[in-house]
């Protein structure tokens, strides 16, 4: 079996709450995902990108993560995805979740 | 070898006697019954592991490998073989595939028969596992983990023929199961269906087997694809966890209008193989997963003859060795374009998801699901 590796790394720039994730989110990491968008959730933050560029490999675990964060941020909160150009974004785009997000495809993109 | 219109006594009497038989005694019972009609050194029943490469002896401890065998090929291909002083009849029910019986010296008359004598023995033997353990734990069934026991107690049969429509499904599960399911039902009508339930192990399983339980309401009160959408999304809005979903294809396939109608929830879109080339019905567009609270809307698939459809979970095309690349949709599409080879369906899928495990080298990290429906050319 594999041993998927995840890192996760919170700052702010240009203004904005960045969540810079890089790895694997599978069923084995996504929990680590979903605890760190809800600690920024709780505090108070009313919008956070989560920069998934480098995400080599995402299944629907993480997927369920991303959910759960958007359902805890409620109305006032927006959720930015940045996805690449992989399997990040076609996932999203073949599930339809990503109609639920706004998404870029750089950070650039979405600091601006 | 076949001689179906007037086959031996012994067949008319098996089928009265296998009825009443407890199935503890199916097998003792068909040796009593030929025995009495025919002359023959030895008559025993191979099954099918649920690994899928091994034949299991029912009441006895031998094991003959599928590959390269002429018991295996006799399963495989659904054909009597003979080989020396043996003749291997298939044991299949309506075209699922159960094992292989082993005739060894039978006399002339037997011969003739042996084929309906394996379509009688065959019913038998499936028809006893709505009532009996005894073939599930010859095939390895105890062997199984709960998950993966859940996940096999809600599929259908893995292949169904008839003159209009082919069809075969196959889940090749990850080690720690990820709650790939299929469920079908042909009537005038063909109804297919493919979910991948978020997550791993036994609630994965438990997900995907309500989103088919959900599917069967529907489709059985005649509802259409688009309303068997929201019976499903609501079952596992209601039932699942927050933010648990299943994604998935639902299909209502018209023979006869040669057309398919298809709603999409979440899921990779169909395959449309055609005259050996292969499109990505990419315009079936997805709405959002089985309890997302989606919008689903009907897209129609117009068919010719001789096309099939295949839908596949991701498991297929994302499956990787370690450190390496996925199998891919490229290699899915390249392997169903290059195939021309004549043989049933299910063999076919069956090569595929072999090839697929041997590209992967180690357990499957996500459950790989093939299901091919094929309308008459």
């Amino acid at each position: 079996m594999t041993h998927p590796q995840i890192e996760i790394q919170s700052n702010e720039q240009s203004g904005s709450a960045v969540l810079t994730v890089s790895g694997e989110v599978d069923l084995a990491t996504a929990p680590a995902l979903q605890t760190a968008l809800l600690a920024m959730v709780e505090r108070g933050s009313d919008k956070v990108i989560l920069d998934m560029a480098e995400v080599t490999f995402m299944d629907s675990s993480g997927l369920s993560a991303l959910l759960a964060a958007r359902d805890a941020g409620g109305e006032d909160f927006e959720m930015v995805l940045v996805v690449g150009p992989g399997m990040v974004r076609r996932l999203l785009e073949t599930t339809a979740i990503g109609s639920l997000f706004t998404v870029f495809e750089t950070l650039d993109g979405a600091l601006t | 070898m076949t001689n179906m219109r007037d086959p031996s006594p012994a067949v008319a009497e098996l089928l009265v006697a296998l009825d009443g038989a407890p199935s503890y005694e199916i097998l003792d019972e068909t040796r009593r019954v030929v025995g009495r009609h025919h002359r023959l050194k030895r008559l025993s029943v191979y099954l099918q592991d649920h690994g899928g490469q091994t034949l299991r002896q029912l009441e006895g401890g031998e094991e003959i490998p599928i590959e390269y065998t002429a018991a295996g090929a006799a399963m495989d291909r659904t054909e009597v073989v003979a080989e020396d002083d043996t003749v291997w009849v298939p044991l299949a029910h309506r075209a699922e595939p159960l094992g292989v019986l082993e005739l060894t010296n039978p006399d002339p008359g037997l011969r003739q028969s042996a084929r309906a004598l394996g379509l009688a023995l065959g019913s038998a033997l499936v028809s006893s596992t709505r009532q009996s353990d005894m073939v599930e734990t010859t095939r390895g069934g105890g062997r199984l983990q709960l998950a993966a026991t859940l996940q096999r107690a809600v599929l259908p049969s893995p292949c169904y023929v008839d003159k209009r429509l082919e069809l075969s499904g196959q889940i090749e599960p990850a080690y720690d199961i990820a709650g790939d399911s299929f469920d079908y039902a042909v009537d005038h009508i063909a109804q297919v269906a493919v979910f991948d339930a978020v997550g791993h192990g036994l609630r994965a399983a438990i997900l995907s087997a309500l989103a088919t339980a959900a599917y069967r309401y529907s489709r059985r009160r005649e509802e259409p694809p688009e309303q068997a959408y929201k019976q499903i999304d609501e079952a596992v809005a209601i039932e699942g966890l927050p933010h648990e979903f299943v994604t998935g294809l639902l299909c209502r396939i018209d023979p006869d209008e040669m057309e398919a109608t298809v709603v999409n929830a979440g899921h990779p879109p169909p395959l449309l193989w055609r005259q050996g080339n292969v499109e990505a019905l990419d315009w079936v567009r997805p709405t959002l997963p089985l309890g997302l609270g989606g919008s689903p809307a009907e897209v129609v698939v117009e068919l010719e003859p001789g096309d099939a459809l295949l839908l596949y979970t991701d498991g297929i095309i994302d499956a990787a060795p370690l450190d390496g690349s996925a199998w891919g949709l490229e290699r899915l599409v390249e392997r169903l374009t290059s195939h021309h080879e004549a043989g049933s369906l299910s063999r076919f899928c069956r090569s595929l998801i072999e090839e697929l495990k041997a590209y992967v080298g180690a357990e499957l990290r996500d459950d790989a699901t093939l299901l091919a429906v094929r309308v008459a050319g």
